[in-house]
Parts: C-alpha cells; sequence; structure tokens
C-alpha cells in the first residue's frame, strides 16, 4: 500500500467515524434529567465529612432526599431549594460553594493559576533561545575542557 | 516494656542528633561518609526497639500502657492487634520512625566515603527524623503509662477491625509518603553544597520510582477499602483525608516525569527541585491533616497533641527549603531552552502545568475552608461537584498528553512524522469511540475517555510493535527483550495502559451507576435492573470481637441463579453505630453491590441499598497494572545501574 492511499483511508476512517459521533450525539434528545438527584449531590450531608445526601447512606440523608423529592415536585426552583439549605444547615450545606463573597477566591484562583502557567511557558517559548549568555559560554567551555 | 520502649526512642534520639552532627561534619569534609554508620545503626535500632516493644505490649495485653488500653482488647483478633501497633496516633509515629530508619540505612549503604552530598543528605534525614522521635519522646509518646490499669482495653477502632485492607492501607501509604524524604534530602544537599548538576536526580531516581509505587498502591488500597467497607457505593469522596494523599501523589507524578526531561534534555532543573520540595512538603501537610484533628474542627487541632507541631516543622520546611531554593536559584536555572512546543518536552511541559494546577486546585479546595473557618468563623464546604468541575476537564486533557507523549519525538515534532505514527492510533480511536456511541454510550464525556483511552493503548501497542519487527528477531524475544531494554519508559507504558483502563472503569461506573433503596419480608423477592433479588432470611452470628448479622440474597437473572450475597452490619462493643460489609458481586459486565441499610429484630424486614456498577473491575484491575508499571521500572532499573554513564550525562 502506497504511502499516499493509507493517508487517504486514514483520514476517511477517522472522518466518518467523527461524523457518526457527530451524528447520534447531536440529533440524541436528552432524556430528562434527575434533578432530584443533581440537587442532593450538590447538598452535604448534614452528619457527614464530605459525602452528599445523595451519596451517603445515613438516615437524616434518606429524609432529607425525601424532602427535596418534595420540594422538587412542588414546584421550588433549584435556589429556592438551595436558600431552604443554607437557612437550615448554614453556607456549609453547599459542596458547591458559592462564586461570589467568601468563596469567590476558590473560583478565581485555580483560573489565576493556569493564567499564570500559560504566561510561564510562553515567556520560555519567546525567550531569545539564540543569544548564548556568559554563564552558558563558561559552562560550554569548561565541559569542552573537562571531555579533552 | 513501656521503659524498654522509651530507651529506643531515647536510642533514636540521640542517634538521629548523631546522624546530623556526623553528616554535616562529613558534608564539610571534616570526616568520613563512614561515620555515619554508628548513628544509622542506632537510629535502626532504636526506632526497631520502640516499634517491637509497642507490638509486643500490644501482644501482651499489657494493659499499664495507655496506647494498649485504648486501641486493644483481649478479644481483639491476633491480626488487628499487630495492625494496632501503628493505627493510632502514637503508634503510626513509631511506624513512621522504622520506616524512615530503614530508609535511612539503605542510602548510606550506597553511599562512598567520600561522597559529600550523600553525607549532606543523611544530614537532613536526621534532621527529620529528629523532629519525629522527638514527637514521640514528648507530645505523642506511646509509652505513656497508666497509674490504674484496667482489665481489659477498649478494642481497636472498628473500622480497622472490620476489614483487612484497613491494616496494610496505611503502612503502603507511609512508604510512599516517607520514600519522597530521600529525594527531597539530596535535593537540599546538592543546593547547600552548590551543586547546579542533575546528580541529585539520578541518584533518587529509584527511591523516587518506589516511593511513588507505594504511594499510588496506597491511595488505590484506600479507595478500594472505601468501595468494599463504607457501603456507600463509592470509592472516592473528595474528603480531606483523601485529598492529603492525592496531593503528594499530584506533585510526585509531575516530578517523576518532569525528571526524565532534566535528565534526557537538561531542562526544568529549577522546576525539578521546586517539585520535590513540594511533595515533601504535601507529605507533611498531609500527616498535619490527618492526624491533628483539624479536619473535624479547626479548632480541637490546637488541643491535639501533635497538631501544632506537625504545623510548625511544616512551616519551617517550607521557609527553610524554599529560602534555600531562593538563594541558590541561580546555580539550577537551566540552560536549554524549549525549541517547540510540538515536543516531547512540550508534552512533558503540558503534562506538568496539567498536574501542577491539578495539586493547587486541590489543595485549596482542601485547606480553604480551614483557613476561613480559622480567620472568620465562617463553615463552608467545597465537595465533590467543585473538585470535579476541574478534575474531569484537567484528566481528559492529561489522557489526551498521555496519548501523544510516547509518540512524540524530543526537541522537534515534524508534522509528517507525527501523522505516520498517530493515523494508526487516531482510526482505532475514532472507531471504537463510534461504535461505542452507535451501542448507546451517553454522554458526550464518557464516549471521549473511550476515544482516548483507545488512543493511549493504541498508540503504545503500535510503538512496541514497531520496535519488536524493527530488530528482525523472532517477535515474541524480541517484544521481551524490548521491554527489559528501558525499563523506565516500558514500565511507565505499562502504567500509561493502567490508567487508560482505570479511566473506562471510572467513567463507566459513574456514568451508568444504578441505586436503589429496597425493603423485603423473609421470602419475597423483588427485581432489580434486570436481575431479581430474593431474600432468604436473616444471618447472625457472635463472633470474638464484634456480632454480625445479615441477611442473605440470591441473586438471579431470568432462571439463572447467579449467586448468593450477604450484606452484614457488624456491631463492635466500643461503638454505637454498627459497620456495615456491603456484599458484592463482581461480574465482566458489572458489579452488584449490596449494602444492608438496617434489619427489624423481630419481623426479620430488611431495607438494602443495592448498586449497579458498570466495569469496575476494569478500575481496580488498570490501577494495578499503574502500580505493577512503577514496580517495574523500579525493578527493572536496577540491574542497569551504571555510574560510570549517569557521571557523563549530568556533567555536560
Amino acid at each position: 500500500m502506497s504511502e499516499r492511499i493509507r493517508t487517504v483511508s486514514a483520514l476517511l476512517v477517522i472522518a466518518a467515524s467523527v461524523a457518526i459521533m457527530v451524528g447520534v450525539l447531536a440529533t440524541d434528545s436528552a432524556g430528562p434529567s434527575d434533578r432530584v438527584h443533581s440537587l442532593a449531590e450538590r447538598l452535604k450531608c448534614p452528619i457527614c465529612t464530605s459525602e452528599s445526601i445523595a451519596d451517603s447512606p445515613s438516615q437524616v440523608s434518606r429524609d432529607l432526599y425525601d424532602l427535596i423529592t418534595e420540594q422538587v415536585a412542588d414546584g421550588w426552583t433549584d435556589d429556592e431549594v438551595f436558600n431552604f439549605f443554607v437557612a437550615t444547615y448554614g453556607e456549609e450545606a453547599l459542596l458547591d460553594p458559592k462564586t461570589g463573597g467568601a468563596t469567590a477566591f476558590l473560583w478565581l484562583a485555580p483560573l489565576a493559576a493556569v493564567a499564570l502557567g500559560a504566561v510561564v511557558i510562553a515567556k520560555r517559548l519567546a525567550g531569545d533561545s539564540d543569544e548564548v549568555t556568559e554563564e552558558e559560554r563558561n559552562r560550554i567551555a569548561a565541559a569542552l575542557e573537562e571531555s579533552l | 516494656m513501656a521503659l524498654v520502649g522509651y530507651a529506643g526512642i531515647v536510642l533514636a534520639l540521640i542517634s538521629a542528633a548523631g546522624l546530623v552532627v556526623q553528616g554535616a561534619r562529613a558534608f564539610w569534609g571534616r570526616a568520613t561518609a563512614n561515620s555515619l554508620r554508628l548513628p544509622a545503626w542506632g537510629l535502626l535500632l532504636g526506632a526497631a526497639v520502640a516499634m517491637g516493644a509497642l507490638e509486643l505490649a500490644l501482644l501482651s495485653d499489657d494493659f499499664s500502657i495507655e496506647y494498649v488500653a485504648r486501641n486493644h482488647s483481649r478479644d481483639t483478633p491476633l491480626l488487628f492487634t499487630i495492625a494496632s501497633g501503628w493505627a493510632a496516633l502514637e503508634g503510626s509515629i513509631v511506624l513512621w520512625g522504622l520506616v524512615l530508619a530503614g530508609f535511612a540505612f539503605a542510602v548510606l549503604r550506597s553511599l562512598e566515603a567520600d561522597d559529600r552530598v550523600g553525607a549532606g543528605a543523611m544530614a537532613v534525614i536526621g534532621l527529620v527524623a529528629l523532629f519525629f522521635f522527638g514527637l514521640m519522646a514528648t507530645a505523642a509518646s506511646p509509652f505513656t503509662t497508666l497509674e490504674v490499669v484496667p482489665l481489659d482495653g477498649t478494642g481497636a477502632n472498628p473500622l480497622l477491625q472490620n476489614h483487612i485492607l484497613m491494616a496494610i492501607h496505611p503502612p503502603m501509604l507511609y512508604l510512599g509518603y516517607i520514600g519522597f524524604t530521600v529525594p527531597f534530602a539530596f535535593a537540599i544537599s546538592s543546593l547547600v553544597a552548590g551543586d547546579g548538576s542533575s546528580s541529585w536526580l539520578q541518584r533518587t531516581r529509584r527511591w523516587s520510582m518506589l516511593a511513588w509505587t507505594f504511594l499510588t498502591l496506597g491511595i488505590v488500597l484506600g479507595a478500594w477499602w472505601s468501595y468494599e467497607v463504607l457501603g456507600w457505593g463509592g470509592y472516592w469522596a473528595w474528603d480531606p483525608v483523601e485529598n492529603a494523599s492525592f496531593l503528594p501523589w499530584l506533585t510526585a507524578t509531575a516530578f517523576i516525569h518532569s525528571s526524565v526531561v532534566q535528565r534526557r534534555r537538561g531542562m526544568l532543573q529549577a522546576w525539578n527541585v521546586a517539585l520535590v520540595i513540594s511533595t515533601f512538603a504535601l507529605t507533611i501537610l498531609g500527616t498535619f491533616l490527618t492526624r491533628s484533628g483539624v479536619i473535624a474542627s479547626v479548632h480541637s487541632f490546637t488541643q491535639s497533641s501533635v497538631g501544632p507541631a506537625l504545623l510548625t516543622f511544616l512551616v519551617i520546611v517550607l521557609l527553610g527549603s524554599f529560602g534555600l531554593f531562593a538563594l541558590r536559584a541561580h546555580l539550577v536555572s537551566s540552560t536549554p531552552r524549549l525549541d517547540s512546543l510540538a515536543s516531547r518536552e512540550g508534552v512533558f511541559l503540558l503534562n506538568n502545568l496539567l498536574l501542577a494546577v491539578f495539586a493547587f486546585v486541590v489543595l485549596i479546595g482542601t485547606i480553604y475552608p480551614m483557613v476561613l473557618e480559622a480567620f472568620s468563623g465562617d463553615r463552608v464546604s467545597v465537595g465533590a461537584p467543585w473538585f470535579d468541575r476541574a478534575a474531569v476537564p484537567i484528566s481528559l486533557v492529561l489522557l489526551l498528553a498521555m496519548g501523544l507523549g510516547p509518540l512524540t519525538p524530543y526537541r522537534f515534532a515534524a508534522p509528517d512524522l507525527m501523522w505516520r505514527r498517530l493515523r494508526g492510533p487516531l482510526q482505532v480511536a475514532s472507531l471504537a469511540a463510534a461504535g461505542a456511541v452507535l451501542a448507546g454510550v451517553r454522554p458526550i464525556t464518557v464516549a471521549v475517555t473511550i476515544w482516548l483511552a483507545t488512543f493511549i493503548v493504541s498508540g503504545i501497542v503500535s510503538l512496541a510493535h514497531q520496535r519488536a519487527t524493527a530488530s528482525g528477531d523472532p517477535y515474541l524475544r524480541a517484544a521481551g527483550r524490548l521491554f527489559r531494554s528501558d525499563p523506565g519508559f516500558w514500565g511507565g507504558m505499562v502504567a500509561h495502559i493502567g490508567f487508560a483502563l482505570a479511566a473506562i472503569g471510572i467513567a463507566f461506573s459513574g456514568s451508568f451507576a444504578v441505586r436503589q433503596t429496597i425493603a423485603f419480608e423473609p421470602g419475597e423477592s423483588a427485581p432489580f435492573d434486570g436481575y431479581t433479588l430474593t431474600y432468604e432470611g436473616p444471618t447472625a452470628r457472635d463472633e470474638p470481637n464484634r456480632s454480625v448479622v445479615g441477611a442473605s440474597f440470591t441473586l438471579s437473572r431470568g432462571d439463572t441463579i447467579l449467586g448468593t450475597l450477604e450484606p452484614r452490619l457488624n456491631q463492635y462493643p466500643n461503638q454505637v453505630q454498627a459497620i456495615p460489609t456491603p456484599s458484592v458481586r463482581t461480574g465482566l459486565r458489572e458489579d452488584v453491590y449490596l449494602s444492608l441499610v438496617r434489619i427489624e429484630a423481630d419481623s426479620a424486614r430488611v431495607t438494602i441499598d443495592a448498586f449497579r456498577f458498570p466495569l469496575m473491575w476494569l478500575l481496580w484491575s488498570g490501577a494495578l497494572l499503574v502500580v505493577a508499571g512503577g514496580g517495574w521500572s523500579f525493578v527493572g532499573r536496577k540491574r542497569r545501574r551504571d555510574l560510570s554513564s549517569l557521571k557523563v550525562e549530568s556533567g555536560v
């Protein structure tokens, strides 16, 4: 098989597979998401260190899970449910902390870290790599001397 | 026995001081490294005597020692009696000291008489030992005696007694934690010596791999324990205790990758020093988080005996190491620059950036609530939804880097070369993901994970295939020789394959988990996700250390009986809350997992949580493959250690 045929057939296989994936996933009607479960996953079980109401096997969590089910059935919005839990258990109830106030730092810091890392790498890349510094010249000289 | 143990601690303490003094003298050329033998022996002997005395006290039911009275009883089974020696705070520090002493001894054996950097490293290890044996001698003494000797103790921690994994998970984690003291010590010693070369990295490469392998194993065993014992069906909750072990793992993983770049290309020298210091500091932070009670309440840690001491030590480590690093930074600034981002170094850089950001995210998510509470009194939680939002995208890009890296050449990856190497794996990955989507796999993150995992595995297989056929030897022999020829690289590839498999396991078990709470009368059957569960009846038995109630279920699909599952609740005399033991049936397709919620004593009516987790075995076997890969890069390297070639490589 020549190089060109390999390239063309590979491109065809990849393109066809991607087309299938995109086609199927795009036309897929998203099923009704389980709102109760996703709410319960974002609220802390009051007697655990970090498990959510959805995960914790404790009786308290089972009761609260039923409570959320009722609230959703009564037409409460997500915010109303969260506000209810914050009013009852304090801000500790939210496993997903608020984006504002005292927990804003938690949302900003990771973004700042990524930006910082990208800047450092970009700087290294852009640095005048052809320039040989005094120190480098000394090192090269020393290495040459050693090898002779 | 208390006196003997205490004498051991004092001997170790004196020896640690001796190690510091003699190490420093040898470092400045006033003694030879041979003079470290005596203190190293003393340290090991003292630590062994302390550990031995504690074990003997436990085995002989010596309740005059407070530690024994609080962590042991006459009914505790032998295995858990032995494990009690390191299960609670004071004992865990004794084990820490023993492992550190053993490592110090092993390091000493590799030193030559005029090895000044090595002697300096021994002094650093001595300082760390001084701290931990100092803790044992003061705040966390395991040999405190009681004036009134109780007839029996309160017994071991129920969570420990409930599963054997709890006896082996902490020592594995400790071997990993403490192992990083060695590369840290060599890095510090090199900095003090003003040695800007890579020799510390070369010399401690095997230590880093050993420590990384044990740390990985420790984390995997902890996750497995969580799955097998806690009964909530999960294996990872982003709990501060879990994060404490995951944090040094992240920086250590970055370190074992970036040190390859330094060895091959002379780059990232300063970064490697920073990583090894961070890893060591994070192991101390982990010890502080897990052992000081700070997680339960920020304000309780000042009352704990070791909290303030560990926090002070952490601050000293951070200030001392990074201060020294800043003073000597000019020595470790790397000279060769990156030619192009499209290169193996570029992918390594991406890997390091991602792992560093990952570690940073986990770090602030773990400690921010504690810091906030300490300063403002506000209590907030940071949980799985927050961590997942960062962890999922970072992990997916890491998987992509894992697939690209091994196929990318150093310096510069020409587009046509990359295309020739990548087109095969790209086709396999795309076909696999398309097939999975057609078979109904959703959501898109799972499809992407399948694509990435297949890409990684097929890339490695094609690489191995190419190299094996190129040699012209019989295929299997060529492949075997290839595997042995470069254990560092191929061990890494085995670990990568393990990660790919584990990623599929995590994606499937997370996205397609089914949970249902079902109540049964005796003899009743109920459908569960295509299976039928039949409640045969309750079981009960008394064991010496606990009473066990269970419920026996028959699992069937259609007319086929698949097996019996018996989830249990274990009641320990020293705890009101019963500890569950879920019953898991592992299959090729999925795990069926039953956890007993309650059983009514009179009517024998039971309530259970039934879970279905697809492809869980892929997660565990993938994780073990990661450990095996790490192990191979450690074991295989032994035979290839060639000091002369290392010197040449690091000298330029």
